[in-house]
Formats: structure tokens, sequence, C-alpha cells
């Protein structure tokens, strides 16, 4: 990173839990923002239940990081945007979500695509 | 925009690189890495898909992650050109953008 800053999108496609990989992005984004960098979400697909409410997780033994989510603003991340579709098809409202989300369709998800400098797929 | 796509996605989940190319443009190009430099064998079935997919971006694929997994460049498909990591950085600088795909 030499100075600039770059319109980032940090694409959640993942179910929570059956890998680091939606963390490991997470600390990235988050990181990404604290250097200045402009930073977005964008869920789809299996990651919208990242963002689920009640995530139980201590019979698995492991940490929700449901937690870290809704430090979103603290981190001055700047859009969390959720695919139209996957919320149909997995039939969740957005009532059900941690934090306030923009509901986006598959036009728009390609709009963002081309705005952003720097997309991660976790 | 011009983007770099990064691939990094196997054959057993074809659906998923389908699915991202929908989004490519047509001057974007695409670097195939780990899993996904199995797309790249010379193989009649990687052939087809690449003609069918593929056929407006400019692809290259990552030597190292070739050698790892006892594919040769003489075993690559013609239409995708093999890279080393410097030339990566290089082909890197030369677009707006990257887009990581998983």
């Amino acid at each position: 990173m030499s100075g600039s800053v770059k319109t980032c999108l940090f694409v959640h496609q993942n179910s929570p839990h059956g890998s680091a990989n939606p963390v490991e992005s997470l600390d990235m984004a988050y990181t990404l923002s604290a250097f200045e960098h402009e930073v977005s979400f964008l869920f789809m697909q299996e990651g919208i239940f990242q963002l689920l409410h009640d995530q139980k997780t201590e019979g698995l033994g492991f940490k929700d990081f449901a937690p870290a989510f809704k430090a979103w603003e603290d981190f001055e991340i700047k859009h969390i945007y959720v695919d139209h579709q996957s919320m149909d098809d997995f039939d969740i409202s957005q009532d059900q979500l941690l934090v306030p989300v923009e509901v986006i369709s598959k036009q728009e998800i390609s709009q963002l695509f081309s705005e952003h400098e720097f997309i991660f797929t976790d | 925009m011009q983007k770099l796509h990064l691939i990094n996605i196997p054959p057993g989940q074809a659906e998923r690189l389908i699915n991202a190319q929908q989004f490519m443009q047509e001057k974007d190009a695409v670097v195939f890495y780990e899993d996904a430099v199995l797309f790249c064998k010379n193989t009649q079935k990687n052939q087809s898909f690449f003609s069918n997919v593929f056929k407006e971006n400019a692809c290259y694929v990552l030597e190292a992650d070739l050698n790892a997994r006892g594919i040769s460049k003489a075993n690559c498909l013609s239409d995708v050109q093999v890279i080393d990591y410097d030339q990566w950085v290089v082909l890197t600088e030369k677009f707006d953008g990257t887009h990581s795909w998983n």
C-alpha cells in the first residue's frame, strides 16, 4: 500500500464456522480500514449466515465472532450490502440480522464490483 | 475499470468459476493459481471449458503451482500463458484493480 486510498470490497460467501475464512477476511477488512482505506462488505450465498443473529457456538467450543461484526461502525466500514436473492433463497429477513444492511440486486452487485479497486472473497 | 481476476477455485467447484466469469468485463484478465491451475491442464474437457467460458479474457497460470502439481508447461492449454511470481506482479501493475475469487 503506497499511500493512495483504495476502495475495497470484502465479499463473504461462505457459511460461518466451517472454515477460518470469514474471520480472517474480517480481520483483513478491519485492518485495511484502520489504514484509512474505504472498506465495504457484501454478504451473499451462505455468507449471509455470518450475519444471522442468535448464533450459539458454545456447543462447538468456538468463539462467536458475531460481536466483531457489530463493531463495524467503530472500524468505519462504509457499507454493508446483502444480496437480495440469497436472502430469499435462505428465507432470511433483514430483522434477523445482527447489523443494519443495504439489500441489493445482482445488477447492483455488478455495479459494486466495477466501483471497487480491491475485491477479496472469503 | 480494468480488473485482474485471481482464481484459486478448483475444477470440482467449476460452477463458482462460471458465476465469477459472468461478472468479468471483456478487457479483464485472469490468473489461475493454487488448485485452479488444474483447469489449465491440456485436456479436451478443459479446452472445451475455456472456449465456452473464457473466450474473451486473457488467461494466465502460475508456474510454481503447475510444477507442484506435476503439470509441465508443455502439458498446459496453449491459450493460457504460464507466468512466474515476478511476471504476476508486473501484470497486476497494468490493471486498475484486482478481484480475488474463492
